[in-house]
């Protein structure tokens, strides 16, 4: 059988391999083997049957593989979706309406789902899952990506002005509201079935907590991502902006740079090829940051961030680890690198030492840095990076014989090393010039 | 001096004894300062005694510090006494050191001139005497023979050495023609040698040489005819 | 011991980093020797023999920038000495250490030509510590312990003899000039 007969449905392009031709932004969500499409109101739409059923962001696509044909169900058309259920617990008069392989369907779980397509104006069909499946699991995530209305955000990207998405969910909510038949038996017997089946699946609802706040925070991630388009379309559109303006906008950039990630990579998603796409995307993301820290950034700060950005996918310290550790087989500007104190941190390939060194040494070598030396934060204030790295910093110079260290009771601070300078052969000579006599006029006026 | 081991000094009574004067030279300058401590400390009581005018208790301290200041001077004499035979032990040591010397010198003047025999010496210098006096008989015999062509010859001789020691001192290049001038003049000078060698000696004159210049020649050729002879 | 000198502190004395232990290898060496000469030098002219390292050493701390040496600081700088011979540890513990800045050897030789120059042939031990004849020199104020090693020395070498008196407590040394 193939699916050509069910052309109530939109047809959907198959690969030569057998997988759904997926669009722009679209995400496989779930697959199950084998499965039935029964219309069940509607005797004049054909099933299918056999398919493999893909779940993605965008669409429902049955995928007959013997005949590499398939159809697709958007899931835009999908207004109601009822809970499986396995026969035990249902009306007679569904069993009336049902189709004539109910009998062979006895034990198989039901999902009906309530869809408006373009000529009828709603149908019920029921997905009948006839595999060994787990179908909460499978319902639960067509749930999800029902309510994360994916399919809109990818349509509403395209479009140079952004504004009317807002608008644009709006109305699908009323069409919902109104598209809700009222009159006739049916619609009672609907209407309470309806009721009972939204009350489970409030309950469902209640377990499924995280589930939705995980997806309300896909849903900000992306009202972020709009917003930023609409930022940027809109400062491109006028040649002068005020400071204010760029302002928020590089606040809002902060922002949205902190919420970043849109479609991390998984281990689901990439399967095999998970820590190198992994890699790929933290260096990617890390650039910038790393370069506005002033070129070098704490291991743990971009564990934070990269985790934050991704919002959803975590990812554990070894995975980034060994993210890090890939990029030294790629051509990636940036790299690990271990401090003697243990700390680890990103730094820019064009990050010098030296550079570094210059400055500190220049900062040391201040009338104020000579009588009372250099603490790390006066450091990391100078040189515009965080207090950790400064300090980092110090010690590798100190290590290098450019600074020497002065613990007291008020704290850890840094000299420019003098020691060098003094001749010792003959300890009293202040010498005539040099770095020496330059401390020694400094502090005996000091004093 | 050629000791090939090690020379320890020895420890002689004297180097005990000055030992011992040093040591109690110590001990006395510490007694002194403690007496002298006390005697403070007793004059600082007597004089807060008597701004408290206990009279009879400061009386008593004033005593006291008397007794301790009598007992320092003897101390003080005892010192010196001290010092004294330290010094003298010194001087008599540094005595005995000379006279060692000195008895070490005589006794080599004497080994030295043990070793001349006075009849040798007398010997040696009869030797001398006959040798001198053969000498001044050869002398004799050998000056006998001078004539006194040569005795004048001798003493021209010796007048030109004065002349030219007396010319050597003029700066001038002539120097050498009036040289050669005066050598041959000498023989004419024979015998009127006074007036000539007034002319010379009046010679810082610059013109009077040319014609003696001029004349040279002519006495040279003149005069060289006696000299060889 | 009086401490009339006026010891000159060099510059470096206000220099912080001079009192905490730098880690890092070629610093600490450098000062290591700045303070070795320092202690030296500090010692001979305050005629000190003795460092204790539980007592305050006023060499030891700045209270001009408010620095002091740690414990752990003051013992690496001794020991320092130790090994190059320019001092001692009094004590198993090293909680005291004797201070040559002279060497034994060195005293001996200077003791030899005081001796030669003020023609001292005889003298009582008490006297080269504190008599008149050697104040105002190096040998004044000798710590006893040093001194004897160094007349030991010079003994083994048969420069002098060190003999008792009469009484218990002549002690008495003989110098060959």
């Amino acid at each position: 059988m193939s699916v050509g007969a069910a052309d109530w449905l939109p047809a959907a392009t198959v690969m030569a391999s057998g997988r759904p031709v997926l669009s722009a932004g679209e995400i496989e969500r779930h697959l199950l083997p084998l499965v039935d499409l029964e219309p069940e109101e509607n005797p004049r739409l054909a099933p299918l049957r056999g398919c493999l059923l893909v779940l993605t962001s965008h669409r429902l696509v049955f995928l007959h593989e013997a005949s590499l044909s398939a159809r697709a169900l958007p899931l835009a058309s999908i207004i109601h979706t009822y809970p499986p259920h396995r026969r035990h617990n249902h009306s007679p008069l569904r069993s009336l309406f049902s189709s004539s392989s109910s009998s062979s369907s006895s034990h198989h779980p039901r999902i009906r789902i309530q869809i408006s397509l373009p000529l009828s104006r709603s149908e019920v069909v029921a997905v009948v899952v006839t595999c060994k499946a787990d179908v909460d699991v499978f319902y639960g995530r067509l749930l999800e990506v029902i309510r994360t209305r994916a399919w809109e955000a990818t349509a509403s990207a395209a479009p140079a002005s952004g504004a009317p998405v807002a608008e644009g969910a709006a109305p699908a909510e009323e069409d919902l509201a109104i598209r809700m038949p009222v009159v006739g038996v049916a619609g009672i017997l609907r209407k309470e079935q309806e009721t009972w089946e939204s009350a489970g699946q409030n309950l469902q609802d209640a377990f499924q907590d995280l589930n939705a706040l995980m997806s309300k925070a896909k849903e900000m991630m992306e009202l972020a991502e709009k917003m930023r388009q609409k930022l940027l379309t809109n400062s491109s559109a006028q040649s002068n902006s005020n400071d204010e303006e760029m302002g928020s906008k590089q606040d809002l950039q902060d922002l949205l740079l902190s919420v970043g990630i849109v479609s991390p990579v998984t281990k689901e998603t990439a399967g095999a090829l998970y820590h190198q796409q992994l890699s790929r995307q933290l260096a990617d993301f890390v650039r910038v940051p790393v370069e506005r820290a002033g070129g070098m950034m704490a291991l743990v700060d971009v564990y934070c961030l990269f985790n934050r950005a991704r919002g959803t996918e975590l990812i554990s310290p070894e995975d980034l680890l060994q993210a890090c550790s890939l990029w030294e087989k790629f051509d990636v500007p940036v790299m690990l690198r271990k401090f003697d104190s243990g700390v680890k941190v990103i730094q820019t390939k064009t990050h010098s030492d030296d550079e570094v060194f210059a400055r500190i040494s220049s900062l040391a070598q201040k009338p104020d840095a000579l009588l009372k030396g250099i603490s790390p934060s006066d450091a990391a204030f100078t040189l515009g990076i965080a207090p950790a790295l400064a300090k980092e910093h110090l010690l590798n110079a100190e290590n290098k014989g450019l600074l020497c260290r002065d613990v007291s009771p008020d704290g850890f601070r840094f000299y420019i090393n003098l020691f060098n300078e003094i001749d010792l052969q003959n300890i009293h000579l202040p010498k005539t010039h040099g770095l020496y006599h330059t401390w020694i006029s400094v502090a005996t006026a000091a004093h | 001096m050629g000791n090939v081991f090690v020379k320890k000094p020895k420890i002689t009574e004297v180097d005990k004894a000055i030992l011992a004067l040093k040591t109690q030279r110590r001990k006395l300058a510490q007694f002194q300062q403690q007496l002298e401590k006390v005697i403070e400390a007793e004059k600082e009581a007597a004089r807060q005694l008597v701004q408290q005018k206990k009279r009879d208790r400061a009386l008593i301290a004033l005593k006291k510090k008397k007794s301790q200041e009598e007992l320092l001077k003897q101390v003080d004499t005892w010192q010196m006494n001290v010092e004294q035979q330290l010094t003298d032990i010194e001087l008599a040591s540094k005595q005995k050191a000379v006279l060692e010397s000195l008895k070490t010198g005589n006794a080599a003047l004497k080994s030295i001139q043990s070793e001349i025999n006075i009849d040798d010496v007398q010997k040696l210098m009869d030797d001398t005497a006959e040798a001198k006096a053969y000498q001044d008989e050869i002398n004799a015999a050998l000056g006998e023979q001078l004539s006194a062509e040569d005795e004048e010859a001798v003493m021209a001789e010796f007048d030109n050495l004065e002349a030219e020691l007396a010319l050597e001192s003029l700066p001038d290049a002539p120097v050498t023609e009036v040289q050669s001038e005066k050598k041959t003049k000498a023989p004419a000078y024979a015998e009127a040698p006074a007036e000539d060698i007034d002319d010379v000696i009046e010679l810082p004159d610059v013109p009077t040489k040319a014609p003696e210049r001029s004349e040279a020649p002519e006495k040279t050729k003149v005069l060289e005819e006696p000299l060889p002879a | 011991m009086q401490r009339t000198v006026d010891f000159k502190l060099p510059h470096f004395f206000n220099y912080p980093p001079y009192f905490t232990l730098q880690p890092v290898r070629e610093t600490r060496e450098k000062q290591v020797q700045l303070w070795k000469e320092l202690i030296l030098d500090y010692c001979r002219s305050q005629k000190m023999y003795i460092i204790s390292l539980e007592e305050d050493f006023p060499l030891f701390s700045n209270p001009k920038i408010e620095r002091s040496l740690s414990y752990e600081a003051k013992e690496v700088f001794l020991a320092a000495l130790v090994s190059e011979g320019r001092a001692e540890w009094i004590d198993k513990n090293h909680k005291k250490c004797l201070v040559l800045w002279l060497r034994i050897q060195d005293w001996a030789n200077y003791i030899l030509d005081f001796v030669k120059e003020n023609g001292l042939e005889v003298t009582t031990i008490e006297d080269i510590r504190s008599g008149i004849e050697t104040h105002g020199t190096e040998l004044a104020g000798i710590d006893r312990g040093v001194l004897m090693r160094a007349l030991r020395l010079l003994e083994q070498k048969g420069k002098a003899v060190i003999f008792k008196g009469s009484s218990a407590d002549d002690e008495g040394v003989k110098f060959s000039v």
